[in-house]
């Protein structure tokens, strides 16, 4: 009875529950210590086989001073690059310095950092600061310049290969069956080979130099059926084989010219083969955390990164081109809107994406205004919004069909009713602008002489008089052929205030004409799978965008079927043919003629209300410097592997020791 | 009391097996399938490669079969008992018999559910295992202090505190937290989110080389989210110790008690007190599985990777076998949590028993 808990108790309680933690603690650290002596011995074997291979490459006499042991013409030393221009130019000015991190943030959880099996954008901002690709687009010209390449010949054999192909071409197959036919065929001659001369001295962040059997592999790798590749592999239809010629050079060879090629081929991030080759494709597909490449920074293990924990790059010491700028890059995870403006206002992260009404409320605040500096610019990457108008809807039993918009003149007089100039500058206060057509603006694909369709009711009611839907019994509402009023339904992503009131004005904007639209927002993957089955009658969503899009999968009309993208039915033999013809030309200057045909045909059938292109709103910390903004974006590029040439000067440097 | 512990634990298995049926055929009614909004995420998909890359989802992980034969080999897969593969667990050279159980793959993730709920794990526990007792001291504490003073003005203010901590909504809170207390235009106390600094993976574990270290680092982060899991909790669980004291303070042998001269300090912390612990112990057990599944509010404005996050994530990825398993688990808490908070009335109160 006796046998209380007393005070003396209570104390060895507490001093094993004090111990107990310290022991926790200890351990904890050990492990801290023992990753580090793991990372340290790793760099040491890394940096003894280095050293071990260049001295066997003087002892054979393969090195002489200057690094031009090529063969041929020396490849252009870095500084020369037109890659590096912006960060060389940087280096000029008076203020410049090297050091500092930049914190940006993702919005979200990233969880995948595996090159080819992720699909999240996020993990292309990483992949593009760890790996590099062959070429890369000139943000300011849009063309391509030589990045892991020294240089490339394209060898267009189109005229032999259309020769070959004319027959084939009249039996009116699709592009699908018509690529299964070529390949099955082994005389089809080669449409088009592109030979890349890979540049020397260039090493993985582990040491190992970058071959031609490096490119190799990541394409075979692409091509392997079992590594879980789809999207990349479906851009690679008409690849037949990639050719190492010499340890530098690579000859890839395709069986159709198709215009993309090149873009597919020079800018897909190059895989290391002695580190991506341990895996099996199974493996590779699972793994959540590898990533390695030549790129300017590294994960400081390449291995072993697992979601949770942010992302944290660190300098590639061993970068063959210019030293970048910042000592590392730091993304961070801050979903909730408030926190990430606060976080920003604290100056603990440097880049903050918003949306307009956030934009006009930080313009305001004087504090964020004066630490900060902030930019609107385009991008093609940003893409437009759209109402896609479905001229063919199933009910629920799949039987087809037509709505009112198979009739052109109803789509021409549903756009006309819009008035965008309007909901721009209301809705979006201005940062929007109107769209023409689903190529960006700025993109040579554009043909500038097409201009959007004006707001104009009058003109609007004629059409849609022509096409048999007028007020047939003076109740000021829009009746249709079959005499019953003219209504639909607009599904759209519900969840999005901006959304929701860009919904509401379209809503104003037909009722004024007397025609009914009824809002439908719906949870997206619902959206979908009504997208999927076509249970709608019109949608309202975005695309997004590059610099030379391919409207193939999207307007062409055998996109329709199955799980093609042409949700809403439209189909025109006249701009399947133009589309076909545009995708196998593979000269630009020609190329940029069709695709403008292809921009007029789009205009006046208004397949979709093309709604808006958008432009990034972003604030950036004041103590970074040199940010401007180029014909792709910012100057810092999330997505392309280019150089930044931002810097902070020594004496606003936040996070250098 | 053995009879009765084996009675309980066999009832927990078909109330499992009923409630996981439940959830599993629920979120098969739902429209949408986990392909689609896997395919809906990777864009930009040639037909053709559409179609292949959904044979090779639904052949990965056998979508193609009807939802009971789903069901059942998932229920396989959790049982300890059951079909397994050969020559693994006991016996041996058996097709069915003991196994290690298996929670399955997340599709939408390619991952090991098991893999990713202790990933999110900890971080959640590391929360929880700081707020509730911080939340269980304080509650006791002025739940005492007001049935004490009852009536009197400490009372009154005390109570209308509480009620208005009670009734302030967390996800305001913390947004009101960070905007004033981890902001440097006002107080800059404390960090605006998620659980480490940037620079903290640098530095020494305890403070020393002119940084505060990672472990005061963590504690620094941790402030915030728990100030918001703890004050709602405290404030309802104080307001119980409160009736619950007042409660047994009235009744008979209490009286007895002051009666026989004991000291008010005796009465209360020896007598009363310990009669008044039994409704804190039943909320303790329905606070278990909570532990487990977190606090989505306070995960997704501090940013912190938890199993909230996770499981919300799940629900909105279609992403049934993880959703299913963290279910599971709760699930299995919280009977778990009910069989000891029985138990533990045994030991709080003499009169409870169960043999």
């Amino acid at each position: 009875m006796e046998n209380r808990f007393g005070v003396k108790d209570l104390f060895m309680f507490g001093l094993m529950v004090v111990l107990i933690v310290m022991v926790g603690l200890s351990m904890r650290q050990f492990d801290r210590q023992w990753q580090d002596v793991q990372e340290i011995k790793k760099q040491n074997s890394q940096l003894t086989s280095e050293v071990a291979t260049i001295r066997s490459q003087i002892e054979s006499g393969a090195v002489t001073v200057g690094g031009g042991n090529a063969a041929g013409p020396r490849a252009l030393p870095a500084r020369e690059m037109p890659v590096f221009a912006g960060l060389v130019g940087a280096e000029q000015k008076p203020d410049f310095s090297r050091g500092d991190w930049l914190i940006d943030n993702f919005g979200t959880k990233v969880g995948r950092l595996t090159p080819l099996v992720s699909s999240d954008l996020y993990q292309q901002w990483i992949e593009s600061r760890v790996c590099e690709c062959l070429a890369t687009r000139d943000p300011d010209k849009l063309d391509f310049v030589p990045l892991l390449a020294e240089s490339w010949e394209i060898k267009d054999y189109s005229d032999k290969f259309e020769a070959y192909a004319a027959p084939l071409r009249k039996r009116g197959l699709s592009p699908e069956q018509f690529t299964e036919e070529i390949k099955k065929d082994p005389k089809a001659p080669l449409a088009l080979e592109i030979v890349f001369k890979i540049r020397r001295g260039v090493t993985f962040s582990d040491g190992t130099p970058l071959t031609a059997e490096d490119v190799k592999f990541t394409f075979d790798w692409i091509m392997n059926p079992d590594v879980n590749a789809a999207r990349a592999r479906a851009y690679m239809t008409n690849f037949k084989e990639a050719v190492v010629d010499n340890s530098h050079q690579v000859t890839f060879r395709f069986t159709e010219p198709t215009f993309n090629t090149f873009e597919t081929i020079g800018t897909q991030v190059i895989l290391s083969k002695k580190f991506y080759s341990r895996f099996t494709p199974q493996q590779y597909n699972d793994k959540v955390g590898l990533l390695i490449g030549t790129g300017p920074y590294r994960l400081s293990d390449p291995e072993n990164w697992g979601p949770g924990r942010g992302v944290e790059l660190v300098r590639n010491e061993r970068y063959w081109g210019i030293k970048p700028t910042f000592d590392r890059l730091i993304w961070r995870e801050l979903e909730d809107e408030s926190a990430e403006i606060v976080t920003f206002g604290n100056g603990e992260m440097d880049i903050f994406a918003c949306q307009p009404e956030q934009y006009e409320k930080l313009l305001k605040d004087e504090r964020i205004v004066k630490m900060s500096q902030h930019l609107q610019y385009p991008s093609p990457l940003n893409g437009y919004t759209y109402i896609g108008w479905n001229q063919k809807r199933k009910d629920t039993a799949g039987v087809e069909r037509p709505t009112p918009f198979a009739d052109k003149r109803v789509r021409q007089a549903m756009t006309l009713l819009i008035d965008r100039e309007r909901i721009a500058k209301e809705v979006y206060l201005g940062y929007a602008t109107v769209a023409s057509g689903p190529f960006d603006p700025a993109s040579p694909q554009t043909d500038p002489a097409v201009k959007p369709w004006p707001y104009d009711e009058a003109k609007a009611k004629a059409l849609l008089a022509q096409a048999g839907f007028a007020d047939k019994n003076g109740d000021g509402v829009i009746d249709g052929p079959d005499g019953k009023p003219f209504r639909f339904k607009l599904s759209y992503p519900s969840g999005s205030a901006t959304y929701q009131r860009v919904v509401f004005f379209l809503k104003d904007s037909f009722a004024k004409a007397g025609v009914t639209m009824e809002p439908e927002p719906l949870d997206w993957p619902v959206l979908i799978d009504r997208l999927k089955k076509s249970q709608f009658d019109s949608c309202s969503l975005g695309w997004g965008g590059v610099v030379e899009s391919d409207p193939y999968q999207i307007f062409h009309s055998s996109q329709i079927a199955g799980e093609g993208d042409n949700r809403t039915a439209y189909a025109n033999k006249d701009l399947d043919a133009q589309i076909e013809l545009a995708r196998r030309t593979v000269d630009d200057a020609k190329r940029m003629e069709l695709w403008h045909a292809v921009h007029r045909t789009l205009h006046d059938d208004q397949p979709y209300t093309f709604l808006f292109n958008r432009p990034s709103l972003v604030f950036i910390n004041g103590r970074v410097k040199n940010v401007g903004v180029t014909k792709l974006g910012l100057n810092y590029l999330r997505l392309y592997p280019n150089p930044s040439p931002w810097y902070v000067p020594r004496a606003a440097q936040r996070y250098t020791k | 009391m053995l009879s009765y512990l084996i009675r309980r634990l066999l009832l927990l298995i078909p109330t499992m097996i009923g409630a996981t049926a439940l959830i599993f055929f629920v979120m098969e009614l739902s429209p949408v399938s986990v392909t689609n909004t896997l395919l809906s995420r990777e864009g930009n998909v040639l037909p053709g490669a559409r179609k292949a890359r959904e044979e090779y989802l639904n052949r990965r992980y056998g979508l193609n079969n009807p939802p009971v034969v789903r069901y059942f080999k998932w229920l396989n897969g959790i049982s300890p008992v059951g079909v397994k593969e050969a020559g693994e667990g006991f016996p041996g050279a058996w097709r069915f018999g003991f196994k290690t159980p298996d929670l399955g793959d997340s599709f939408p993730q390619s991952k090991k559910v098991s893999e990713i709920i202790l990933d999110a794990l900890p971080v959640t526990l590391l929360l929880q295992a700081i707020s509730i007792p911080i939340a269980y001291g304080i509650a006791i504490w002025t739940g005492i202090f007001t049935a004490r003073h009852r009536g009197k003005i400490q009372d009154i203010a005390t109570g209308s505190g509480l009620l208005a901590l009670w009734s302030l909504p967390v996800i305001w809170v913390s947004v009101m937290l960070i905007g004033f207390f981890a902001n440097k235009h006002y107080f800059p106390w404390f960090p605006t989110g998620e659980l480490h600094e940037p620079q903290s993976t640098e530095w020494t574990f305890l403070p020393g080389n002119g940084t505060r270290g990672w472990l005061l680092d963590t504690a620094w982060h941790l402030i915030l989210p728990v100030v918001c899991l703890t004050y709602a909790n405290f404030a309802y669980l104080s307001k119980l110790t409160r009736a619950a004291l007042l409660d047994t303070l009235g009744a008979d042998f209490v009286r007895t008690a002051r009666a026989k001269g004991l000291g008010e300090r005796v009465v209360l912390y020896r007598h009363a007190f310990r009669n008044s612990l039994l409704p804190l112990i039943t909320v303790f057990a329905s606070l278990l599985p909570v532990m487990i599944t977190g606090s989505v509010v306070v995960e997704k404005v501090f940013s912190i990777n938890g199993t909230g996050r996770m499981i919300i994530d799940s629900m909105l990825a279609k992403d049934t076998e993880l959703f299913l398993s963290v279910s599971t688990i709760t699930l299995l808490l919280q009977l778990v949590g009910y069989l000891l908070a029985d138990f533990a009335y045994v030991l709080a109160d003499p009169r409870v028993s169960y043999e």
